[in-house]
């Protein structure tokens, strides 16, 4: 499928941009990965106030952008900001977030080009995390085993060879998904679960990744910015942090009846997990969480402006 | 690489799941679900990687109780495949870990 940007005009782009710009700059969208127009009781989005639609197809014919990328690039928006109640303002709720993550809500909507074909954004920027996450000075490589290591830099090389015009067998995929699910299986270290699953989905032709790539890269990028919280807590909190990611990974791997329903506690022989789950341990240390949030807030918008620069240069380049 | 799944209904689901020739996987959903939503493009995926060897249907719930208490859907999402007449609901939810549970299945 091919996109032409805004029907390939300067002023169709103009037109559709200036309103939501208004709005945006007055604080009135909420960014959001979901498209959110007109919606009961939820305020709407920015690429939801572009095309003023919840669909999918509708945003593409009327922006000629891919949904893909417009949801990639309001997720890094949302994930950059903190939104909460303000019941006394027109909108009804405040954003705060570095004037420089505030920017890329329409910053990246300025710096396509009429007419650009941006369909291969979103595979291109797969390829950027991936290449991002395997390098040796990423935050969490340290996390990383040597076999999942091995499984991101084959689909890496697969990737590749694709977009240099090769095409893989689905024997070639079967493979190298067989190895990040075996990897994923080994793997114990608490920081890795996520990398790990995040790296075996992956293991398809990067052009098929688009649709389900924001998807995927949610529980990643929550991750990475939840491991620059670490750096501000003390060696018990660490600890604790870790017994938490502990409890979610055996809640997301416990068997489910028809995937739906657990029928036993996954936490019963994981104690610690178990404790720091607690809701009693949630509420005492809730304050000392909050400073932390707002000390790593730097290291995080440093994560996120990184990769907005990396999704603004493949915009540029279209 | 977007694949269009076919809505099936009560009134539908012997034409196109009981006498099908090829093995149906079954997406049970609905439109307030918001993991079901979030599980769309990985069966759009899904779907794309078998082409013609697996027939892949949609049943919103909220529309079609017969179909859903056929199959005896309790909660959603539900994957559930449909092969020479047997019915197996699915574990996995990611595209590596279904084409996996569903390779084992088909055999």
């Amino acid at each position: 499928m091919t996109f032409q940007a805004f029907s390939g005009s300067q002023t169709v782009k103009n037109r559709m941009i200036a309103p939501v710009r208004a709005q945006w700059t007055a604080r009135a969208l909420a960014p959001d990965t979901d498209l959110n127009w007109n919606r009961d009781g939820q305020p709407d989005s920015i690429n939801g106030a572009l095309a003023q639609t919840q669909d999918r197809t509708v945003f593409e014919q009327r922006t000629g952008i891919p949904a893909d990328l417009a949801q990639l690039c309001e997720h890094l928006v949302a994930a950059g900001v903190r939104k909460s109640d303000a019941p006394d303002t027109a909108a009804g709720f405040a954003l705060e977030g570095a004037d420089a993550v505030l920017a890329f809500g329409i910053g990246w909507l300025d710096a396509i080009r009429p007419g650009a074909d941006l369909g291969m954004i979103v595979p291109q920027f797969a390829r950027h995390c991936l290449n991002r996450l395997l390098e040796p000075n990423f935050a969490l490589a340290g996390h990383i085993s040597p076999d999942l290591r091995g499984a991101g830099l084959q689909i890496l090389a697969f990737w590749d060879r694709e977009l240099a015009g090769h095409t893989m067998t689905r024997g070639d995929w079967r493979d190298v998904q067989r190895q990040a699910m075996a990897a994923t299986a080994k793997d114990t270290d608490p920081w890795s679960y996520r990398i790990a699953t995040f790296i075996e989905a992956l293991a398809w032709p990067v052009r098929s990744v688009s649709r389900e790539f924001v998807g995927l890269f949610e529980p990643f990028l929550f991750n990475w910015l939840i491991y620059c919280e670490t750096a501000f807590m003390t060696d018990e909190e660490r600890t604790d942090r870790e017994h938490l990611l502990l409890a979610w990974k055996a809640m997301a791997t416990a068997p489910r009846d028809e995937g739906v329903n657990i029928d036993f506690d996954p936490l019963e022989s994981l104690p610690q997990s178990a404790r720091v789950i607690s809701v009693d341990h949630v509420m005492r240390t809730m304050d000392r969480m909050i400073a932390i949030r707002e000390a790593a807030r730097p290291r995080k918008d440093e994560v996120i402006l990184d990769l907005m620069n990396g999704l603004l240069t493949l915009i540029r380049a279209a | 690489m977007n694949a269009e799944i076919l809505a099936v209904s009560d009134a539908t689901c012997d034409v196109e799941i009981g006498q099908s020739s090829k093995p149906v996987l079954i997406d049970f959903w609905a439109p307030w679900c918001g993991p079901c939503m979030a599980l769309l493009p990985t069966i759009e995926g899904l779907a794309s990687v078998y082409g013609d060897d697996l027939k892949v249907v949609k049943v919103n719930v909220d529309e079609n109780p017969i179909l859903t208490d056929k199959f005896g859907v309790q909660g959603i999402p539900n994957l559930t495949l449909v092969k020479d007449g047997n019915a197996v609901a699915l574990r996995e939810r990611s595209r590596t870990r279904l084409v996996e549970e569903i390779d084992g299945i088909l055999g």
